[in-house]
């Protein structure tokens, strides 16, 4: 072969064209190297941290649910406090041993300990009645220097609540003139109930005589006050949520009880004497159970003591 | 005519390094990053959506009114009357849920399971996901065992699980398919329920782990 200047090479293009199958190639297996190790990571990063510490949550979580059940389960079924304390240890020992198997199933150590539980009593009227004590009292204490309070709630009548007009509540509302219920700390939280104009439930709460808001519910001929989930009519009703605030221990005193009619109930953390034989009722209850929560993996080591109220105010 | 097929030759060779170049950069562009159905993101947002799932349903309606997870756990009972008990309205002979129940059973959600949770269940997770559904319960030999309640196939090695207890005790009561509370307790053996009492000397029935699997399809 000659180039332009008659030299003859044996050099042609075809070098060129290896050069760059030859790159091609090692950029290939660069390439699938680089991939290889990227998979690898991937692997490595699933079931990571991050699922571990929300399984704790859920187990926690499974737990409080459980220890519910059995508060629930045990005040049902007996009626002293020892056959409901033997009733949820025996609850809990058979939640710990379920949840122990499942556990060991997902590589991880789990058991659950019943620790103490709160005698109580429940307070309650079953049947429509006025909000009045045994002996149609008006203004009685249903229970006294409470530390808590748990699953109060009414369903109230609300053609037979008194109709005071007043929509929104005024800054005072004068004291015998509707249903109100006092939780007295150093402050008072005061809660009417009554009902408006327009024929609808009022449930006006006033911090130390001063109005910190209102709900209304108007459907149905029947009110659900959940007092200690801060419901009105399945409605969330957010002048409720004072229970952070009150101090303890408090007073739980109904007030004009004979303008109120219905049923209620609620459970507080003290032994109460039984309250006769005409409505209002009491009955024991565990008020609340404490249980410790152990949680094993190869990562995560956590301990808790977990108690549960059922009803209780959302803390 | 060599300087022509010189610059020929030349381009073509660069044509394929250029091929190889892009071919690998295309290659490498699969990271865990990036978007897939097996994409590490949407494997967190799942098991987010599943854990949220199981924690409204979890909660308990109001005084006396059970969680909506439970009573599907109790949705059971015999509905066509052929003496097989199963989930209401689920496929007669294998008696969990494989698709939404067929016209001629009348359960009103027509989603599998047609209940209050199959509800929450079918709007988390909508067309082109898939999922599974298993009920774990102990027997009273200390073992467990398993029944479905949703099948929809095998899941994929991108699957998410997520896990929550419900606790039976003796005196509660199965529902009927429109999801009222029926006399029969699981307690006393009359609903022929598919858990056993695990243990008998106490008033807790069972303790049932529902594991829900999620992935795309």
């Amino acid at each position: 072969m000659e180039d332009l200047n008659g030299r003859v090479t044996e050099t042609r293009g075809q070098l060129l064209l290896i050069a760059g199958l030859s790159l091609a190639v090692v950029l290939v297996v660069l390439a699938l190297l680089l991939n290889s190790a990227i998979y690898t990571q991937n692997l490595a990063t699933r079931g990571g941290d991050l699922t571990d510490e929300n399984d704790v949550s859920g187990v926690r979580e499974s737990v409080e649910h459980g220890l519910r059940e059995a508060i629930q389960h045990a005040n049902r079924n007996h009626d002293t406090y020892a056959d409901q304390e033997n009733a949820i240890e025996d609850s809990v020992s058979s939640l710990s041993d379920a949840i122990e198997a499942y556990g060991a199933d997902d590589g991880r150590i789990v058991s659950v300990t019943y620790q103490s539980a709160v005698d109580g009593t429940r307070i309650f009227q079953s049947s429509d009645g006025k909000f009045t004590d045994s002996s149609a009292l008006g203004n009685w204490d249903p229970a006294t220097g409470v530390d808590g309070v748990r699953a109060f709630r009414m369903d109230v009548s609300r053609s037979d609540l008194a109709s005071l007009g007043a929509d929104p509540p005024p800054d005072t509302l004068p004291l015998g003139a509707a249903f109100h219920v006092d939780f007295a700390a150093t402050d008072t939280y005061r809660m009417y109930v009554y009902r408006n104009g327009a024929g609808q439930t009022i449930v006006a709460v006033y911090e130390n005589s001063d109005l910190r808001g209102y709900c209304r519910d108007g459907s149905g001929s029947r009110t659900v006050i959940d007092v200690t989930d801060g419901s009105v009519g399945g409605q969330h009703c957010e002048p409720l949520d004072f229970f952070e605030s009150l101090g303890t221990p408090f007073d739980v005193q109904f007030r004009s009880g004979a303008l109120a009619e219905g049923t209620y109930e609620l459970t507080v953390p003290v032994q109460q004497a039984s309250l006769g034989s005409s409505p209002p009722h009491s009955e024991q209850v565990i008020y609340s159970t404490t249980a410790t929560v152990s949680y094993h993996t190869p990562d995560i080591s956590y301990e808790t003591t977990v108690t549960v109220a059922p009803g209780g105010p959302s803390a | 005519m060599r300087g022509q097929a010189h610059t020929m030759e030349a381009i073509l060779g660069g044509l394929v390094l250029l091929g190889g170049l892009l071919f690998a950069l295309q290659v490498t562009a699969v990271t865990p990053l990036s978007a897939s159905t097996s994409n590490q993101y949407i494997e967190n947002q799942q098991s987010g959506i599943a854990r949220g799932v199981l924690a409204v349903t979890s909660e308990e309606g109001g005084v006396g009114v059970e969680s909506p997870l439970k009573r599907a756990v109790l949705f059971w009972g015999d509905e066509n009357s052929d003496g097989i008990r199963e989930f209401h309205c689920s496929d007669g002979v294998e008696v969990y849920y494989t698709k939404p129940p067929s016209a001629s059973c009348p359960a009103s959600p027509s989603v599998a399971p047609p209940n209050e949770f199959g509800v929450v269940l079918d709007r988390a997770f909508g067309p082109g996901t898939a999922v599974n559904v298993q009920l774990f319960y102990r027997t009273p030999a200390g073992f467990t065992e398993s029944q479905w309640m949703v099948y929809q196939g095998d899941p994929t090695d991108n699957a998410v699980q997520v896990t929550t207890l419900v606790t039976l005790h003796d005196d509660d009561v199965v529902y009927d398919s429109s999801e009222n509370p029926t006399g029969m307790t699981v307690g006393s053996g009359a609903a022929d329920f598919y858990a056993p009492d695990a243990f008998p000397s106490t008033g807790t029935y069972n303790v049932i782990e529902v594991e829900v699997t999620v992935w795309r399809i």
